[in-house]
């Protein structure tokens, strides 16, 4: 799985991002909060040498993906990358996301084991959510549309459900969700909004999910295609019947 | 005659001692076009190099500008932190393991640490920032060398540059860093990284030679 560091210029930040991160669905990643400058990160400002000891700790070959607020941080992450051994530092990507909502959908995907280029792509498609929600912007284009085509031997299956969980089809239902769906590897899975007559969209990004405004007692459509239609389904509708694991 | 590692811990010292002096004038210099802590975090900055610099101070060259790198490393906190740890980093492995140093080496290091600089803060010349007093002290430098001047000359040439660097970004538009927020605004005022990266070669030209 890829380790996550997040860095922020406020200590209490960058662990609130961290907690927040977690609570979508981070529970068993490598996962550090590096912030603040001072003997105690009292004050605000960032630490090349702390965010190198972090990148160090949670390591592994899948990747380190560093995401960081503004200003001093970048620069600092930079260096931070520099001062690796270059055997790690070819294994540490540096993302531009937004700081809290690409935190939390890099969690997410790192989580389900997504490789790195896939989890990069998702954390850089986080705002799409929210500026579908305020209706400011067109969202970008993300990674998120599905191949063109498709193999036409693959069957093609759809159910309809209305979400009775309080939040919608968001935060940890959404999390659940994209988990569920990914374990199809080779079934792509999309969904609608068919109350407000949002999507499809791919149903393995937490971002393109949570952008179809899916609240309680909406109604959705999930379509499967691929090799596993069948089983892909019936996993998302027993998570959907039971609430989402009772979250 | 060289720069010795003696010279380097002098020269760290005295650049400790100006910045200390110079805090409120480099704050108030930062107030007019950033964020008000210039002064402030150069001044923890060197303080904790002067912490460090005695277990380095049996090192060659690189030993002492690398501690110098990390002591600001971990402790500046602001942008300041990674362009001055960058260019002492930098230095540091252009002089690893010298014990002493030419004024052709000198004017080579110093140039790299500036590359550096120019690297990490993706800035160059006209931008109005520290750059703008760092460039013509390596010009001054390379130049002296060039015509073989002594040491303690080619130094205070390369202090003259930076300070007339320093000046000329009074009338230039910031492009990078929270001075360029204020746009034509930043104009009319000193740079603050421009003077604190003069008062590292004035320092130099008092304590190198």
């Amino acid at each position: 799985m890829v380790s996550i560091v997040l860095v922020s210029h406020s200590r209490k930040l960058a662990e609130g991002a961290l907690e927040l991160a977690r609570e979508m669905g981070g529970g068993e990643l490598n996962m550090r909060a590096v912030g603040g400058a001072g003997e105690e990160g009292e004050s605000l400002g960032t630490d090349a040498s702390a965010i190198r000891d972090a990148i160090q700790e949670v390591y592994s070959d899948d990747g380190v993906l560093v995401l960081m607020d503004l200003g001093s941080a970048v620069m600092n992450a930079e260096l931070a990358v520099e001062m690796l051994p270059p055997e790690i530092a070819e294994n540490v990507r540096l993302c531009d996301a937004p700081f809290v909502e690409g935190s939390v959908a890099a969690t997410v995907q790192a989580r389900i084991g997504t490789p790195m280029e896939g989890v990069i792509s998702e954390a850089k498609s986080a705002l799409a959510a929210k500026q579908t929600h305020l209706g400011n912007d067109e969202p970008e284009k993300t990674a998120e549309q599905p191949p063109a085509g498709g193999n036409t031997n693959e069957e093609e299956l759809t159910f309809r459900i209305v979400i009775d969980h309080p939040v919608g089809l968001h935060a940890r239902p959404a999390a659940r969700f994209v988990e569920t769906a990914s374990r199809f590897t080779d079934t792509e899975i999309r969904v609608t909004n068919t109350t407000e007559n949002q999507g499809p969209t791919n149903g393995k990004s937490i971002i393109a999910l949570t952008a179809l405004g899916v609240r309680q007692d909406d109604e959705i459509e999930v379509t499967a295609s691929g090799s596993q239609t069948h089983q892909a389904l019936d996993a998302l509708r027993m998570l959907i019947e039971n609430n989402f694991d009772n979250d | 005659m060289a720069i010795t590692s003696e010279n380097f811990i002098k020269w760290l010292e005295n650049y400790a001692a100006l910045l200390n002096e110079n805090k409120a004038y480099l704050t108030d210099l930062d107030s007019e076009i950033g964020d008000a802590d210039h002064g402030i975090n150069m001044d923890r900055g060197f303080q904790a190099v002067l912490k460090k610099l005695p277990d380095a101070a049996d090192g060659d060259i690189g030993a002492i500008l690398k501690t110098t790198a990390m002591a600001l490393i971990s402790s500046v906190g602001g942008a300041s932190g990674p362009l001055y740890g960058t260019l002492f980093l930098e230095m540091a492995k252009s002089a690893d393991g010298k014990a002493e140093l030419t004024l052709e080496e000198w004017a080579a290091s110093l140039a790299v640490g500036v590359e550096g600089v120019a690297r990490r803060g993706k800035a160059g010349a006209g931008n109005k920032t520290m750059l703008d007093a760092l460039f013509p002290a390596v010009e001054a430098l390379k130049q002296a060398s060039s015509e073989k001047r002594h040491l303690k000359e080619a130094l205070q040439a390369s202090c003259n540059a930076a300070e007339e660097g320093m000046k000329a970004t009074i009338p230039m538009v910031a492009k990078k860093g929270r001075a360029s927020y204020l746009g034509e605004r930043s104009a009319g005022h000193q740079d603050p990284g421009a003077t604190s990266s003069f008062l590292m070669l004035k320092a130099a030209a008092e304590s190198l030679a």
